[in-house]
């Protein structure tokens, strides 16, 4: 036999032809040109996401395919640049926004972390919601980083903070009162001179540019005003805005009177100024007007300590000196006698306050005078306070000189050992003075949390016990007053929380003895707690020898006696919040139990007791949601064994207080969330899956009645919670097991609602149940719960993404494509899983089938035609093959499309197929018929199945190694996007290629063996075709695979192919031989049919 | 054209003391040339009193103003007459400060009715058509170390109380809200350039205080052929405690004593210049109590 002797390369390397496909198209197709396009308007890409993406994308492999944002009103022009300006209405370039969808899952998840700090969170709530006893979340980082200077020079950098916290306090503190402004420097005309641009940034400025007439009257008057020195004027009935905007004006004018070398005026107006401050009208206001005015005066002594400096001779001019700090002796006379002359003036202050301002706010200059003044000036000026009996009026002017002191050292350093001394002598002062007046506000809080910061400040420069010793100094100060409790409150805000934690039990102690008239005690425990759950070392320093364990749970003891007792839920809740970390941190998972249990029980309690008798509704739990939710997330956000936490007792009734639909649906929400950020979960543990899916049952339940009172619309539902919900499925997919995982995945499949388009609304869901319940019913006898189970839940999620399909009729808009990429996205990460599914349940083969078909038509763009999946998958016992290989070669088609899963291999799904297919039991294949040569016949012809599966795999796989593929699906990236014709993945494919094709050979090779020469002259001829068109036939082995294949086909001329045949293919060759023959060297097919010519 | 005519210290802060010299220099700057009849400098020391209208009769304090009395004088001509070229011209010049015959100098004071004063005078006489430029420049005359008194410490203390009123009849003062504020003053001998200090606590007062105040008051006493005028006015007033101070807790007395307002304390055969500090506790209802204190001053 001459075909025997043909030889048959045994292998062959594959080489993938690069086609164009656009060019290819082009031949064949003629096109107009025009010059519009009549939907241009329609095309509208959204591109506002491309940067983010780019990254996203980049990371992933490659970003050529959709980071190349191309301008979508480019009308199509030609064909040629026709295919370029598709691209953004393709909907792979354009549409996943954000990339795959699993980078997607991973960025969102970084996005959460971000944003669910439950501390800050925290804070940002209770800031918010405690307004009236908030002790400034924004002072407590503060308050860290200053005590945790090791230096003092950083303390001089505190007017850095400073700055920062003078916003938040402008932001705070607002009055809607009428203020009044006693003043003879401004004009009443409301601004009519202060055109001085304006260096503040005061919200509201009110600039009324008078009349050039009024203006110069206005400067007459002042004039007046000022000679005579009596004209006041009082502008009454100001509105907050009005009233900052004076004081600015204020400022520019002081800024002003200086640039024209009036002095006495400039520090005239400094002296209004800090007159201003002795009124505590609008006492909301204080702190504003406090930074206000302490900026004019800042800025005044800024001014004068600068001219004493040019008059000095040690000017702006030399840099060098401005660093170096002042000597006295070097002063010459007359800038001595110009500073003497201010301090000399400003003593003769009349008021005090002023003077005390004033004097505070030029203490710099000082330095020119003596070396030694400071820390005296410091101490007088810190006991002269001392006589201004408004509290609030002293605690300010304390604050300013524990802010002015600090900065002293810039231009002086002390030669006295202690020079902060003032800083305690402060607040000694201000807690005798507490003693005094026991009605605190807050925004004398304020005041002396500044204070303390400098205490704590300086004493934690001063290196060693001296912190702790500066702490026990305050503590036995607070102790002498009766209500210590905002003093103490301050302290714990203030010093260092690991100073704070090791003294936790005394200062539970103090706490105690604090009743709630000053300052209520649950705030103070609060804040304590908020303390212990800051402090990071807390396992090193204590002050009695105790055990670790021992100490923490005493203080956990003593501070829940305290807690317990707090009857508002409310202030219990916050409470526990800021103590649940404590035990978390430092304790063990049964005394969280323990905790939960109390809380339960305390808002249990709570609530039946406040139970309104005539709604029977209880409301107190009602408003305490949020509390409770905050709760949980903290609890959730510290907690290092998820496992354990959700196998407490008391964790799922501690859910159950979630009584709010919609709180209960956050809640569980954030459980889940934290579950799924926990990092790879190997759920085993059968509590830990029931718990999980209790609170799945409890999602979907919520849902369920949520979307009974009103349909949820997927509009009005927040991204935020899109993406849980996506994380959902993402992460239930992701569960190992298959059982638990088709259960948890029911329970939830209710929460598809939230991606769904709107038009998917109840009556839509109720068919869509009853459909499922139908075919639970037809499925029944299918078998095993397992496997009905799986086809549900594919059922569903392919039911709901054709109804959505069927209702965006196709068009994918911006809502819709939420929904899609979920859908895909579940698509995405349940395919990978199918094949091990595939491989479990290989004991139904019979239906396996079936359920490929399930797989396949998971794959989101391809509409799965469920009528058609019940009839195939009937479960008779019929030989499915033919229907089997047409399928596979859909799944194939299917598969150009469907991304590689990132963590998996290149074309991860093809693999699993290839194995499939070969282990399959083809009924052909050499392994069975090698034993049962008389079914030879029956066996080879369905052994061509096998064969034509693996060809139609060639194919394929030349498909994917494209730079750009044929067909892609609407919104979904597909491998030509994630890799973009890498040479590494072409490489790859290649290599299958190369086995695949090895696989044919060797069945060409079976073919011959058992003489089957018609199938032989078939596959060799089929395989010839798939070689010729699909692979690159300038490669020299190629062309001489596919010589070899002609001949094969034509060995013997009674099972040769048709003559037509081969000459129509022989013509299309040399067709395409001239064609691309224009291209230089590329006229391989030339080269083939001259060869093939020569053959025959 | 113009002429400027100044009188430039060496000294920085002006201050001088008995048997020092006086230098610096007379700037004279001018676009032009300047023709002159000679400058003439002249350092002169006087104390002026005044009578006040309360003590005599209007007219009397009028036209009977005292006679100033001359502590120092000296004059030199710095120029003979001549030309002063364009430009800026500067002529040094040294005055030795001795005080005239067996007088001896008094610290420079600004009062009401005693003013003592050192000048130094220059003048330009000019030609008839001219007018005559003159320019006068003050300085300040201070004690030499080693003279005059010393502060030696004099602490005071002192009770204010319904009780230690003086003008209130004993049936009235039942009427007087109870209040007891002590205090200290450190010393009421004081130093001039060092601040009055001391402290007082409210102990306890019925009525809210309004205001703490110090009143630094001087009292002149001026002689005359009729007897003497003794007059006392306020010279500064500061506020120390400022509304409802604090029960207890010390408040510190601190005042810096101003300049040329303040001098040593000053008895002579013809005036006085005495001080005192009244401490004013200002009540809400705006009565006030007031405790006096006379104060000596000294240099050094």
């Amino acid at each position: 036999m001459s075909s025997q002797n043909i030889k048959l390369p045994l292998s062959c390397e594959w080489v993938c032809r690069i086609r164009d496909y656009a060019e290819e198209r082009q031949r064949t197709l003629f096109w107009e040109e025009v010059t519009d396009h009549p939907l241009k308007p329609l095309v509208v890409t959204v591109t506002e996401t491309r940067v983010a993406r780019k990254v996203m994308i980049g990371s992933a492999g490659s970003s050529t395919g959709s980071s190349t944002p191309i301008s979508t009103t480019q009308p199509f022009q030609g064909r040629g640049s026709g295919v370029n300006a598709q691209l953004p209405i393709d909907p792979l370039s354009s549409a996943l926004e954000g990339g795959d969808p699993l980078s997607q899952f991973m960025k969102e998840q970084e996005g959460k972390d971000a944003e669910l700090d439950p501390l800050s969170k925290m804070a940002a709530e209770f800031a918010s919601e405690d307004g009236k006893w908030d002790t400034g979340g924004e002072l407590r980082p503060l308050a860290q980083q200053n005590s945790s200077l090791s230096s003092f020079t950083t303390i001089m950098n505190k007017t850095e903070p400073w700055s920062a916290k003078k916003a938040a306090i402008l932001n705070r503190f607002t009055t809607s009162e009428k203020l009044s402004i006693v003043t003879s420097f401004l004009s009443s005309g409301g601004g009519g001179s202060s055109n001085v641009g304006s260096p503040t940034s005061s919200p509201a400025s009110v600039h009324v540019v008078g009349s050039m007439g009024d203006k110069v009257r206005n400067r007459l008057e002042q004039l007046d005003e000022l000679e005579e020195g009596v004209a006041r004027e009082v502008h009454g009935g100001l509105s907050q805005g009005e009233y900052m905007a004076r004081i600015g004006q204020l400022g520019r004018e002081l800024q002003l009177a200086w640039s024209q070398d009036q002095r006495v005026r400039a520090l005239k107006i400094a002296i209004q100024c800090s007159k201003l401050l002795v009124d505590t009208g609008g006492i909301n206001f204080y702190p504003s007007k406090f930074v206000l005015i302490t900026d004019i005066l800042d800025n005044f002594g800024c001014l004068v300590y600068d001219r004493l400096r040019s008059k000095a001779g040690t000017g702006s001019g030399s840099e060098g000196q401005q660093s170096s700090p002042l000597t006295p002796d070097l002063v010459p006379e007359s800038a001595k006698e110009t500073c003497k002359n201010w301090f000399y003036k400003i003593a003769s202050i009349r008021e005090l306050v002023p003077r005390l301002y004033v004097e505070m706010a030029i203490l710099k200059s000082y330095a020119f005078l003596t070396s030694s003044e400071f820390s005296d000036a410091l101490i007088r000026l810190t006991r002269m306070i001392r006589g201004i009996g408004d509290p609030l009026v002293a605690a300010y002017a304390r604050c300013y000189l524990c802010r002015v002191g600090p900065q002293l050292l810039q231009v002086h350093h002390p030669s006295a050992p202690s020079p902060h001394k003032y800083l305690k002598e402060n607040y000694y002062d201000f807690i005798a003075s507490y003693k005094q007046v026991c009605v605190f506000t807050r925004t004398k809080v304020l005041a002396l949390e500044w204070i303390l910061q400098g205490v704590a400040a300086d004493a934690s420069c001063q290196g060693g016990d001296a912190e702790e010793k500066a702490l026990c100094d305050v503590l036995e100060r607070c102790k002498e007053i009766q209500n210590g409790g905002l003093v103490l409150n301050s302290i714990m805000s203030t010093f260092k929380p690991a100073l704070i934690a090791s003294k936790s039990l005394q200062f539970i102690q103090m706490i105690s003895g604090c009743d709630g008239n000053g300052f209520p005690q649950h705030l103070l425990m609060k804040t304590l707690g908020w303390c212990l759950s800051h402090d990071s070392a807390i396992t090193c320093l204590y002050s009695d020898a105790m055990e670790p364990r021992e100490y923490h749970l005493k203080v956990l003891n003593a501070a829940w006696r305290l807690i317990g007792k707090l009857h508002l839920p409310i202030e219990y809740l916050t409470c526990a919040l800021a103590w649940i970390h404590y035990p978390l941190r430092h304790l063990s998972m049964p005394e969280v139990n323990t905790l939960l249990g109390d809380v339960i029980k305390h808002l249990g309690h709570g609530t039946s007791s406040n139970m309104n008798p005539t709604s029977g509704q209880p409301t107190v739990l009602d408003n305490l949601q949020p509390q409770l939710l905050s709760f949980l997330q903290a609890l959730l956000a510290d907690a290092s064994d998820l496992e354990a936490l959700f196998t407490l007792d008391n964790f799922l009734p501690f859910l159950d207080l979630f009584k709010k639909e919609s709180v209960r649906l956050e809640a569980c929400k954030a459980v889940m969330e934290s579950f799924c950020r926990s990092g790879p979960c190997e759920v085993s543990d059968p509590v830990l899956v029931s718990a999980l899916m209790y609170l799945c049952r409890a999602l979907h339940d919520s849902v369920n009645e949520g979307q009974q009172s009103s349909p949820l619309t997927p509009d009005l539902v927040p991204e935020s919670a899109k993406e849980t919900c996506k994380n959902w499925f993402y992460k239930i997919a992701s569960i190992r097991e298959l059982v638990p995982r088709l259960y948890v995945e029911m329970a939830i499949l209710k929460s598809y609602a939230f991606l769904t388009s709107s038009a998917l609304t109840i009556e839509d869901d109720k068919r869509h149940i009853s459909r499922l319940i139908c075919s639970v019913i037809t499925r029944v006898e299918a078998g095993a719960a397992g496997d009905f189970e799986a086809r549900l839940s594919f059922l569903a999620v392919n039911r709901l993404s054709v109804n959505s399909r069927k209702v965006v009729r196709g068009h994918h808009t911006r809502k819709t494509a939420a929904f899609v990429r979920a859908c895909s996205a579940y698509a995405h990460i349940t395919v990978p899983s199918l094949p091990s599914v595939s491989v479990r349940l290989s004991l139904f083969l019979l239906s396996a089938d079936a359920c490929f078909k399930a797989a396949l038509s998971l794959l989101p763009e391809l509409p799965p035609t469920m009528d058609a999946f019940g009839e195939g998958s009937s479960g008779k016992q019929r030989s499915s093959e033919p229907f089997l290989v047409s399928y596979l070669s859909q799944f194939l088609s299917t598969l150009l499309v469907v991304p590689d899963p990132p963590e998996q291999g290149v074309l991860y799904l093809l693999r699993g197929l290839l194995n499939v297919v070969q282990h399959y039991s083809w009924l052909g294949s050499s392994s069975n018929t090698g034993s049962s040569n008389d079914a030879g016949k029956k066996g080879a012809n369905l052994g061509m199945s096998k064969a034509v599966v693996y060809m139609n795999v060639l194919q394929m796989l030349s498909s994917a190694a494209q730079e750009t593929y044929l067909y892609g699906v609407d919104k979904v990236d597909s491998n030509d996007v994630l890799y973009g014709g890498d040479p590494k993945f072409v490489q790859e494919l290649e290599r299958i290629c190369t086995r695949v094709l090895g696989e044919l050979l060797a069945h060409l090779q079976y073919l011959r063996e058992v003489q089957q020469w018609k199938q032989q002259s078939l596959l060799a001829f089929e395989l010839f075709h798939r070689v010729v068109i699909f692979g690159d036939v300038g490669d020299p082995g190629m062309l001489d695979l596919a010589l070899s294949l002609w001949q094969i086909a034509h060995s013997i001329p009674e099972f040769s192919p048709d003559q037509k045949f081969s000459a129509r293919t022989l013509e299309y060759l040399r067709r395409k031989g001239s064609n691309s023959g224009k291209k230089g060297g590329a006229n391989s097919f030339s080269v083939l049919v001259s060869k093939l010519q020569h053959c025959r | 054209m113009s002429i400027n005519l100044d009188i430039k210290l060496k000294k920085a802060n002006k201050v001088y003391h008995e048997g020092e010299n006086i230098t610096g220099i007379l700037l004279i700057s001018s676009s032009s040339d300047i023709k002159h009849d000679g400058i003439c400098l002249t350092m002169e020391g006087n104390v002026n009193l005044q009578l006040s209208g309360k003590n005599v009769g209007i007219f009397d304090a009028f036209y009977n103003s005292a006679k100033p009395i001359q502590l120092v004088h000296s004059s030199i001509e710095v120029a003979a007459p001549g030309k002063i070229p364009s430009g800026k011209t500067e002529i040094p010049f040294e005055f030795p400060l001795k005080p005239r015959g067996a007088r001896s100098l008094y610290e420079t004071y600004h009062g009401v009715f005693v003013n003592i004063q050192y000048l130094l005078r220059c003048e330009m006489k000019r030609s008839f058509l001219a007018k005559d430029l003159s320019k006068v420049a003050e300085f300040i005359v201070e004690y030499k170390e080693n003279t005059g008194d010393k502060a030696i410490p004099h602490p005071v203390s002192f009770v204010m109380s319904p009780e230690s009123l003086q003008n209130v009849r004993d049936r009235e003062k039942a009427r007087v809200p109870r209040f007891r504020i002590s205090g200290k003053i450190d010393s009421t001998v004081c130093c001039v350039t060092k601040p009055f200090t001391g402290m007082l606590i409210v102990e306890h007062c019925e009525m809210p205080i309004k205001s703490v105040e110090l009143q630094l008051v001087r009292v002149e006493t001026c002689g005359c052929a009729e007897g003497y005028a003794r007059d006392a006015t306020e010279i500064q007033n500061i506020q120390i405690g400022e509304g409802d101070v604090a029960c207890g807790l010390a408040i510190p007395i601190y005042m810096v004593f101003p300049r040329l307002f303040t001098c040593p304390t000053l008895t002579t055969s013809n005036f006085k210049v005495e001080f005192e500090v009244n401490v004013v506790i200002l009540f809400q209802d705006d009565h006030l109590v007031t405790e006096n204190f006379p104060i000596v001053l000294t240099r050094h």
